[in-house]
C-alpha cells in the first residue's frame, strides 16, 4: 500500500518519493543487470540508466507489480547492452604465449580469484563457476533463470518482466536449469564439498 | 546421473515446476505417483534441486553505491509525461479513419480512372480491330477481293473470298464464321473484306484482327490453303496483284466511338463526401491525441 502511494507521488514529480522506490529496489537491480551482463561496472552505469528510465517512464506505468515493471526497464537495458557489444565487439586482452603466438586459456571463472578467508575462497569459486554457466546460457533463458533461482520471483512476475506466456516461462526455466546443471557438473568437484554432497535421502 | 533416454522433456518441466510449488493438486498427485514408481525421475528430481540449491547460495552483492536521483539529475532532463489512456485510443482512431478515407477514395476513384483510360485503350487497338458490322450491310457493298499468285485473274489460285468472310493470316481457324459462310483461312491468306459479324463459339459477337502479312508472305500462299466460300457471283477482281483490295490504313484505322457510359458506372455520390467527412475524422483525431500528449 504504502509503494502504491509512493508511486504515485513520485508520478506527479516526487522525487523523494521515486529515491525511497531506489532504495528498497536498487540492490535487486544492481544484482539482475550484474548476472545477466557479468560485469560489475556495465552493470552499475546500466541500473542509473535504468533509475533514470524508470522515473522519466513512470507515467506509463499502468499498475500491476512495480518490482516486475522495474525489474523489465533494467533487463531491457542489459538487452540493449548487450545487442550493442555484439555490433561493436571489442578484443579480448588475453596473455599471448610466445612460443606458439597464441592466447593463453584464462576461463574468466578461474580468473581474479584473490587471496581471502576460505568462505570466500568458496563462495568465489562459486560465483565464478555459476556466472560461466550463466554466461552460456541464450539470453531469454538466463533472464528466467536470474529471476526465478537468484531473485526468487514467482512465475507471474517473471511473464511481466520478459513479457512472455506462463507456459513459455516454464518451459524455458526447466531447460535453463538442464543447461545450466550441465554445465555445472564439469565444475563439480571444484565446488565447495557441502554442495557435492548427495542427498542419502534418496 | 539422470538417463535422457527414459526422462522425456515434458517430465522434467513437470519436474521444475513441481520444484517450485506451481503444479496444481492433481498434476502434484499424480507426480508424486510417478515418483514413487520411478528412480530415474526421483533421480532427475534431486539433481534439479541440488542446482537450484547451489544458484540460491549466491549472496547477493551490495549496490556499489546508492542510484538516487538527485535533482540536478532531473532537472537535466526532460520528463515524459503521464500519457493520457485516451491517446491510444484517439491515435488509433486516426489510423483507422485515414485507412478508411483512402479505402473509400481509391474504391470510389479508382474505377473512374479504369474507365478514363478504356478509350483510350481503344484508339490504341485501332489499327488492328475494326467495329462489326452486319452482313446486310457486307452484301451491298461492293466487294473487295482478295487475289494473289498469278495475273490472271481467273486463274487457278486466284481465290475470291466470300464478301463477309475473314480469314487471318496463317490461318483463320478457331471457328470464327462470317455471316456469309464460314470462313476458314489458312497460310498466307489476307484480309480484304469488310469486317462481318464474326461469333465465337458461344455466339457473341467478336472482331476481326486484320494482320497486315509481311512482304511476300501472301504470295507464297497456295490456293489450297484457302477455302472459298460466299457466292462467287458476289465477286469482282479487282487486280491480280499479290495483295489487292486492302482498304487503305486511314479506312481501316478509324476508330469507333465510344459509348457513352451506363449510369450504373457512374461513381456513387456518397463516396466522396465520406471520404471528407473520413479526411477530417483522422486529422481531428490525430490532433486530439497530440495535444492530450503534451498537456502537462
Amino acid at each position: 500500500m504504502e509503494e502504491q502511494a509512493l508511486i504515485l507521488d513520485a508520478v506527479h514529480g516526487d522525487l523523494d518519493a521515486f529515491n525511497r522506490l531506489v532504495l528498497a529496489y536498487q540492490q535487486m537491480a544492481f544484482n539482475v543487470a550484474v548476472r545477466l551482463m557479468a560485469d560489475d561496472d556495465l552493470a552499475e552505469d546500466i541500473t542509473q540508466t535504468a533509475f533514470i528510465s524508470a522515473y522519466r517512464n513512470l507515467g506509463g506505468f499502468r499498475g500491476g507489480s512495480f518490482k516486475a515493471w522495474l525489474m523489465r526497464i533494467v533487463t531491457n537495458a542489459c538487452y540493449d547492452e548487450l545487442r550493442r557489444v555484439k555490433r561493436h565487439p571489442t578484443t579480448a586482452l588475453e596473455p599471448v604465449d610466445e612460443e606458439s603466438d597464441e592466447e593463453m586459456e584464462s576461463p574468466a571463472w578461474l580468473a581474479d580469484i584473490a587471496p581471502s578467508p576460505e568462505e570466500a575462497f568458496e563462495q568465489a569459486e562459486l560465483e565464478h563457476a555459476i556466472q560461466h554457466c550463466l554466461d552460456n546460457l541464450p539470453e531469454d533463458f538466463k533472464a528466467i533463470v536470474v529471476l526465478v533461482d537468484l531473485q526468487g520471483f514467482d512465475y507471474s512476475e517473471v511473464a511481466q518482466v520478459v513479457k512472455r506466456p506462463l507456459g513459455t516461462i516454464k518451459s524455458r526455466l526447466a531447460r535453463g536449469r538442464i543447461k545450466l546443471q550441465e554445465c555445472l557438473r564439469q565444475f563439480w568437484e571444484l565446488l565447495p564439498a557441502k554442495f557435492r554432497l548427495e542427498d542419502k535421502s534418496l | 546421473m539422470m538417463n535422457k533416454s527414459i526422462i522425456s522433456s515434458r517430465q522434467l518441466i513437470t519436474l521444475s515446476v513441481y520444484l517450485d510449488g506451481q503444479l496444481t493438486s492433481t498434476q502434484k498427485v499424480r507426480l508424486e505417483q510417478q515418483l514413487s514408481e520411478s528412480a530415474e525421475l526421483r533421480q532427475a528430481l534431486h539433481e534439479l534441486r541440488r542446482m537450484r540449491n547451489v544458484l540460491r547460495q549466491l549472496k547477493q552483492k551490495p549496490a556499489p553505491r546508492n542510484f538516487m536521483l538527485k535533482p540536478d539529475m532531473v532537472s537535466s532532463m526532460q520528463r515524459a509525461a503521464p500519457v493520457s489512456r485516451w491517446v491510444p485510443v484517439l491515435s488509433f482512431g486516426s489510423v483507422a479513419a485515414a485507412i478508411l478515407m483512402i479505402f473509400t477514395l481509391v474504391a470510389g476513384f479508382l474505377p473512374m480512372g479504369m474507365r478514363a483510360a478504356q478509350p483510350a485503350l481503344e484508339y490504341a487497338a485501332a489499327p488492328v480491330i475494326e467495329a462489326p458490322v452486319t452482313a446486310e450491310e457486307d452484301t451491298a457493298a461492293p466487294l473487295p477481293i482478295i487475289s494473289w499468285g498469278s495475273g490472271d485473274a481467273a486463274a487457278p489460285g486466284v481465290v475470291a473470298m466470300g464478301g463477309i468472310m475473314a480469314t487471318g493470316k496463317g490461318g483463320g481457324g478457331g471457328g470464327a464464321e462470317g455471316a456469309g459462310g464460314s470462313g476458314v483461312g489458312s497460310g498466307g491468306a489476307v484480309i480484304s473484306a469488310p469486317p462481318a459479324v464474326i461469333t465465337n463459339d458461344m455466339g457473341v459477337p467478336g472482331f476481326v484482327i486484320l494482320i497486315p502479312p509481311a512482304p511476300g508472305e501472301g504470295v507464297q500462299a497456295e490456293s489450297r490453303d484457302v477455302q472459298k466460300t460466299g457466292q462467287e457471283d458476289n465477286f469482282t477482281v479487282i487486280d491480280s496483284g499479290p495483295i489487292l483490295g486492302l482498304r487503305i490504313t486511314e479506312e481501316v484505322q478509324k476508330p469507333a466511338e465510344p459509348e457513352p457510359e451506363p449510369a450504373s458506372k457512374q461513381t456513387p455520390a456518397f463516396l466522396l463526401p465520406a471520404a471528407i467527412i473520413f479526411g477530417a475524422a483522422a486529422i481531428l483525431l490525430a490532433l486530439s491525441a497530440i495535444l492530450l500528449k503534451r498537456k502537462p
